[in-house]
């Protein structure tokens, strides 16, 4: 009998705190005796050893034991779990965005060579597992007090966003901002060449590879764009964190739209903006797909100005009304 | 899916377990080890398991609510709790708490009078 006891207690014992071990254990035997010896005296015999062995059960896991010997905290309480969850949510989208986006640009510019796709789509995993165990770090810091986290508590209504109709022109949501601000992260890293291009300057077509060659207008504007860009984020990071901030945000929009129309107005005289060369193709063919290319492109510089133009006239109004 | 049966017994031990506590410190102005104290509650129809007795019991002590002491009884060294004086203040106070909320909830809890304020 004893030596399931001690073994029993040799193993909560071994969970437990050094300085409080000895005393805790002297009292969980003086539990279990009694326990026995009320249990003996019902029956009228001694237990045997199946016996003892169910008690013991009864008691519990010694690691369950144990634990309840431990300091009360769970790893993020009840008061932090929401934000947690909406962080995790958050960062989810991120890491989605952040691989669907450059799937997509392979799926469109790399004609069948699914690898890239998945490879890209692979890379989610460990990025999304990261974000969440550093958002559960951050959070555990936050529930024991490591970090201040003020921010929970003091906030304020007005600064949530504006109950709106959604189909509004040009009406966003949180998540719209988030989608903004990883795809022109991801612009800023290939621009900046810290992310590579997902197929490089060269794009595979059914009828073989073609290179891509940019304008040196490009490199003129190298920093127009990055700036854009910048402004960009800036305004998708206030829709996320701030979409009260109407005011401000309208504001970055303008100063997006207007670095928009001049960096077209630099563009459209310097067509054509991108030269192709496929050794594959015939010259014709190559002719022909070089005139689709730069027409496009003119279209598309035309879309980007009306659209510009527009946001200059929405958000104009919204700094004016305020919301 | 939950059943009836495991949303009543979860909102019971909600319900219980700061009752519990009240129970603990009441039965401790007097005396006592942990199994006599499990014993004492269960005569007066308060049943807690011992796995979360003697955690509760340390936890009390560590916040200053009880005093405890290692002494020989039956020839077995046993661990000896009782109400501190912080211990009693804090239990006359919590006692005039459990008393107002009981007051309150009392005429909450009477059964709703029959149909009468139906319309037609």
């Amino acid at each position: 009998m004893s030596d399931l006891i001690d073994r029993y207690l040799g193993a909560v014992a071994a969970l437990l705190p050094k300085a409080s071990r000895q005393d805790i254990v002297a009292e969980l035997r003086d539990l279990i005796v009694n326990r026995i010896e009320e249990r003996e005296a019902t029956l009228g015999r001694p237990l045997d050893k199946r016996e003892i062995e169910e008690l013991l059960r009864e008691i519990g896991h010694p690691i369950a034991v144990a634990g309840r010997y431990g300091p009360h905290m769970a790893l993020i309480g009840p008061e932090i779990y929401p934000f947690w969850l909406f962080g995790v949510k958050v960062l989810l989208a991120v890491a989605a965005l952040a691989a669907i986006i450059p799937a997509g640009v392979a799926l469109l510019t790399a004609y069948g060579d699914a690898r890239l796709v998945f490879r890209t789509v692979t890379d989610f995993i460990p990025t999304a597992l990261t974000l969440v165990g550093a958002a559960t770090l951050v959070a555990a810091a936050i529930e024991r007090g490591w970090i201040k986290a003020d921010g929970f508590r003091n906030w304020k209504v007005s600064e949530l966003p504006r109950v709106s109709d959604s189909k509004a022109l040009f009406s966003r949501s949180r998540f719209d901002g988030l989608f903004e601000v990883v795809a022109t992260l991801l612009f800023i890293g290939w621009w900046t060449r810290v992310v590579e291009f997902p197929t490089g300057n060269v794009i595979t077509t059914r009828g073989g590879e073609v290179a891509l060659t940019f304008s040196p207008i490009f490199q003129t504007l190298y920093w127009p764009i990055l700036a854009m860009a910048v402004v960009q984020v800036v305004s998708g990071l206030i829709l996320v964190i701030k979409p009260g901030w109407v005011r401000a945000r309208a504001g970055v929009e303008i100063i997006c739209a207007l670095i928009g129309l001049a960096i077209a107005a630099a563009l459209w005289p310097a067509m054509p903006l991108v030269t192709l060369v496929a050794p594959e193709a015939t010259t014709a063919g190559l002719a022909n797909l070089q005139r689709t290319v730069n027409l496009s492109l003119q279209v598309a510089l035309c879309v980007a100005i009306a659209i510009n133009l527009l946001k200059l006239i929405v958000d104009g109004w919204r700094l004016v009304r305020g919301r | 899916m939950p059943t009836d049966t495991d949303i009543f017994e979860s909102l019971r031990q909600e319900l219980r377990r700061g009752t519990l506590i009240l129970a603990v410190l009441a039965q401790l102005r007097e005396e006592r080890y942990g199994y006599s104290l499990r014993q004492a509650l269960s005569s007066v129809g308060v049943e807690i398991d011992e796995g979360a007795l003697y955690p509760m019991l340390r936890r009390l002590e560590a916040q200053g609510l009880l005093a405890s002491e290692w002494r020989e009884e039956d020839k077995r060294k046993k661990r000896f709790y009782q109400l501190s004086s912080e211990g009693r203040a804090v239990l006359a106070r919590l006692a005039d708490e459990w008393r107002a909320i009981n007051a309150a909830l009392e005429p909450l809890l009477e059964p709703a009078p029959s149909d009468g304020h139906h319309k037609g």
